[in-house]
């Protein structure tokens, strides 16, 4: 029996979202993948913009940011639907946040805010408001960085979005930056609030950031096992799904913190696998032996 | 190499990436551009309040191709040794009484040393 193709098309977006949602990312692609496809069979030019965003979504939540990036720019130029500027404008400010192009990221997700205007979509208000607070946090103005995430959850209060994506990000980005402006106890109290979020919406992504995070803040705090055990469980994440970003934090967190704890068999066998990923830079692993970075760091900071 | 026990402040971090950077006439500009960061943000860096990702800090490392007994070398020849650290860690280790304790008895004996004209002269 021959499949209706726009079907087809509705129900590999349909789980590809709920694959991005839930940190499948490389899933998710495929499906976008595939989706294109058909678009391109069905000729079908606004279902292709449409699959273009998503795969351009879910590429960059995989770290494929140059591929993320392509083609977006020439579809904000050409559009005139909400949607699709709000879109747009905020993967550009995401991509662009990643290379560390924190002024013009910041002008990108502006104008998705003003997109969002005229679009009744709570979710993605409170998105944008949470890409604000990151660009902000990514910068160090902790206190915009806060008052965005702030803003960002109350919208999501009010447009009754409950425990459901992304709420779970929010708490978690409130929780971490929180952590930075030393506020360990207050931090800890939102990221486990968002872990907790995570867990229900099997947002794996958002539970390895969590257990990333809880092991900086208890590290901080000097609950070395405690800091330990939430670092062996984001290490476990990111190892499995594969995010690179969580895995070279973790090794740096339990090389600190079994230095910490005087265990320097174990910190040397972290830091190890850190250096691993910078051969050129043999000095790394002394230099982190020897000085405490843990305060001049955003685990967060992409570049 | 110093051991791993010895951990510095973060802000020295940056006092010393800004001194490494005037050693080598690098501008900040000159530097920003080659970590791939901002002037002001690697400015506020060496302020202690800018909040860097472990690659930049990485890459700064890098650009100066330095060795960890280089970027040391303030201390190494400074006034501050091996055994001052390791005294100063000891006492944190201690507490407040404890501490209170180990002052008096220091001021105890600089008044005796003063009195006998044994100690060190003071700067």
């Amino acid at each position: 029996m021959e499949v209706d193709p726009l079907l087809n098309y509705s129900d590999l977006t349909a789980e590809g979202n709920i694959l991005v949602r839930r940190g499948d990312f490389r899933r998710a692609i495929d499906n976008f993948e595939r989706a294109k496809r058909l678009a391109e069979e069905m000729q079908d030019h606004a279902l292709l913009i449409k699959t273009l965003c998503n795969l351009s979504t879910a590429r960059l939540a995989a770290g494929d940011i140059r591929e993320a990036e392509k083609g977006l720019r020439e579809i904000l130029l050409k559009t005139r639907d909400p949607q699709t500027i709000f879109v747009t404008s905020s993967n550009l400010a995401s991509a662009l946040r990643r290379q560390g192009r924190l002024d013009r990221a910041l002008l990108y997700a502006k104008r998705a805010l003003r997109a969002c205007d005229q679009i009744d979509n709570y979710a993605w208000k409170a998105t944008c408001h949470n890409l604000i607070g990151n660009i902000y946090m990514n910068m160090t103005y902790l206190d915009d960085a806060v008052a965005e995430y702030r803003f960002a959850l109350a919208l999501s209060e009010k447009g009754g979005l409950g425990t459901s994506y992304p709420v779970d990000y929010i708490k978690e980005n409130l929780g971490y930056c929180l952590l930075l402006k030393k506020r360990y106890r207050q931090g800890i109290a939102i990221i486990l609030e968002a872990l907790q979020v995570a867990l229900k919406n099997g947002n794996t992504r958002c539970i390895g950031e969590c257990y990333q995070d809880l092991s900086f803040a208890y590290m901080q705090i000097k609950e070395y096992v405690r800091a330990r055990e939430h670092g062996e469980k984001a290490l476990q994440i990111a190892s499995e799904q594969e995010y690179k970003d969580i895995l070279k934090n973790c090794y740096y967190l339990l090389g600190e913190i079994n230095l910490l704890m005087g265990d320097e068999t174990k910190s040397d066998f972290y830091f190890d696998r850190l250096q691993e990923f910078y051969p050129h830079l043999p000095v790394l692993k002394d230099f982190l032996r020897t000085f405490d970075v843990s305060s001049i760091i955003n685990l967060k900071n992409p570049v | 190499m110093l051991t791993a026990k010895f951990k510095k402040q973060s802000l020295l971090v940056g006092s010393r990436i800004r001194s490494l950077r005037k050693d080598r006439d690098l501008t900040q500009a000159d530097l920003a551009s080659r970590i791939g960061i901002q002037q002001s943000d690697l400015c506020r860096m060496e302020n202690g309040e800018y909040k860097v990702s472990l690659e930049t800090l990485f890459r700064i490392l890098s650009v100066f191709e330095m060795n960890i007994a280089e970027f040391f070398h303030e201390d190494l020849t400074g006034a501050i040794k091996d055994r001052d650290t390791e005294i100063l860690r000891q006492f944190h280790r201690l507490g407040p009484r404890s501490q209170e304790e180990i002052l008096d008895f220091m001021m105890f004996k600089l008044q005796l040393e003063d009195k006998l004209g044994t100690g060190k002269k003071s700067n």
